[in-house]
């Protein structure tokens, strides 16, 4: 699959094309196109265009730029951004303007690549479709009767539909690489602990994870690079020096021993079954080595991730008071009724069941066989991943079990929607870094894909494994039908 | 599996309104996620590789300070709020 960002980079340094021409090539595909799509919530258009006429001026004294400098982008609209509106698709953040930035925003922002706009989203990443947004559902650009998939719907439909290069979402369960799959895209969930959670507005602190949308292992291994330096205001960063992944993205992975952990493909749709399958194939005509294991984890992760995380989300979601954050509320009794007023008007459904079912889980009667069980659970599921990891290098499995939904079939049926991250939640809740690749294309034509998983820190080594399976059996995907064009 | 009196109570500790033309729909919603998550309750094949002892504080619904006890605190009150100097943005 071909990369933009290198492209682009060669066509600004030989001036084939100016910043300004670029970033407003990608306004005006969004015009054009996301009224069809709904994958921006805010746009960033004056900004934009005045970094870019700086990027200008440098390439016209003849000065350097690096490889991100004019590179427009979107970011998943929870990651904050100074004077610019982050609503995390909620009524009760409807106005909020954060006063500080995200670290990886100011990476970016150092890099000097460009911001489009804020995407849409499940209303406070709580969903795996994109419709729980108060903004209304984004739509698959492959077919718009299907949802993109969630939480970060908007930023993968905006990669996919080509209305900027590449985007920051954030993965808790899947959110990253479940809308990757859904819309023929690489997704890629570093390592918790790579990149800085700073100033990304919280879902369940242990799992949240700062990822990266984009049409190739290239691309992403750049922003990958440019994101992930340490920052010392998330506590749970590693602190350590790290080569740049671009460096190691070409390097031999002979004798590559490949993990296949069957019971994840058990009740899979067969269309997604098969073609993962083939995958897997795939690395063994490279000279992998296959080794299947069935641990009987898998009916377990899913739990363990939705107690754990919606316990999480229940303390969390608390700073929604009307006082701190939140909507203002005009006629209330005392503080109280003010801040239940906000909240009730604020938060939208499924967010208010998942603050209740949290606090269900944490309450005295039942925490311990609830929260406490699923902090053992998560133990013993990491343990049990990390021995496996011991005896093979990368696990493989599908990224969802279930092909794409059309839209409101997520909505009408809950259950369905949970059990869309039974596999993807693997990676947050063993700690590992993980990446969806593209896999295939379903009988509606909306496309699929499978998901590599490295032990948590082998962020480099999973990159350099993506790529050269993307180079010998992804050369090129199809382009989705609601397409903003190429420059 | 919940009922209308735990809803009742959930919706308190969550600091939410629940109308009672809503109940029945959360009631369904709650009860179907938790049938959902029932597996591992069920589950007791957990290595005790870490033993999690957290002290969690007791779930009770209070009402908090009512507004004259805080009020005592500060001498700037105007229209029920505390006037308290404008942080400057970073």
């Amino acid at each position: 699959m071909k990369g933009l960002i290198k492209k682009y980079h060669n066509m600004l340094l030989t001036k084939e094309i100016s910043a300004k021409e670029l970033t407003e090539f990608y306004f005006k595909s969004i015009k054009t196109y996301d009224k069809l799509l709904n994958s921006y919530i805010t746009l960033n258009e004056e900004n934009a265009i005045k970094s870019a006429l700086n990027i200008d001026e440098k390439i016209q004294k003849g000065e350097s730029i690096n490889v991100l400098e004019g590179i427009p982008y979107s970011l998943k609209d929870n990651i904050s951004t100074k004077g610019i509106k982050t609503t995390c698709a909620s009524k009760m953040l409807e106005n909020y303007v954060p006063f500080y930035n995200a670290h990886v925003y100011n990476m970016l922002i150092n890099s000097s690549s460009i911001l489009l706009g804020k995407t849409n989203m499940d209303e406070f990443a709580m969903g795996s479709s994109g419709e729980t947004s108060y903004f209304g559902a984004s739509l698959n650009p492959y077919n718009l009767d299907f949802t993109p998939g969630g939480s970060s719907s908007g930023s993968s439909v905006s990669v996919s539909a080509n209305l900027c290069a590449f985007s920051l979402g954030s993965d808790t369960g899947g959110s990253v690489r479940l809308p990757s799959s859904y819309t023929n895209l690489v997704g890629f969930k570093p390592s918790y602990g790579s990149v800085s959670r700073y100033g990304l507005i919280s879902y369940a602190s242990s799992f949240d994870t700062v990822s990266i949308m984009a049409k190739s292992t290239e691309d992403i291994s750049i922003v990958f690079d440019t994101i992930s330096t340490y920052d010392c205001k998330d506590q749970s960063m590693f602190n350590i020096s790290k080569e740049e992944s671009y460096k190691t993205l070409y390097s031999d992975i002979k004798g590559l021993k490949v993990g296949v952990m069957t019971e994840f493909f058990d009740d899979c749709d067969d269309e997604i079954k098969n073609k993962v399958i083939s995958s897997v194939n795939n690395f063994k005509s490279l000279g992998a080595q296959i080794k299947e294991f069935n641990t009987n984890i898998s009916k377990n992760v899913i739990s363990t991730y939705y107690i754990i995380s919606l316990c999480e989300a229940s303390s969390n979601l608390s700073r929604y008071d009307s006082l701190r954050y939140g909507i203002d509320i005009d006629n209330y009794d005392d503080f109280s009724d003010l801040v239940k007023k906000s909240r009730t008007e604020g938060f939208g459904t499924e967010v208010k069941k998942r603050i209740m079912v949290g606090n269900f889980s944490l309450s005295t009667l039942y925490k311990d066989n609830y929260y406490l069980k699923a902090l053992q659970m998560r133990e013993s599921i990491k343990n049990k991943i990390s021995q496996i990891l011991d005896d093979v290098d990368i696990l493989i499995l599908p990224t969802s079990k279930i092909c794409c939904q059309k839209k409101g079939e997520f909505i009408k049926d809950k259950i369905l929607s949970y059990s869309n991250d039974s596999c993807s939640s693997l990676a947050n809740v063993a700690s590992l870094c993980a990446i969806n690749l593209p896999c295939s294309k379903d009988k509606n034509g909306v496309p699929f894909g499978f998901t590599i998983m490295a032990k948590n820190g082998n962020d480099n080594f999973l990159l350099n494994v993506s790529n050269i399976y993307e180079k010998n059996f992804l050369p090129s995907v199809d382009k989705p039908l609601i397409y903003g064009g190429e420059v | 599996m919940i009922d209308k009196n735990e809803l009742k109570k959930l919706s308190e500790l969550s600091k939410l309104y629940i109308n009672d033309d809503e109940k029945d729909i959360y009631l369904k919603e709650i009860n179907d996620m938790l049938f959902f998550l029932e597996n591992l309750e069920k589950c007791d094949d957990i290595k005790n590789e870490n033993h999690y002892s957290v002290d969690l504080r007791e779930d009770n619904v209070s009402q908090g300070f009512d507004f004259e006890t805080i009020s005592k605190n500060t001498n700037n009150i105007k229209d029920n709020y505390f006037y308290v100097k404008m942080r400057e943005s970073i």
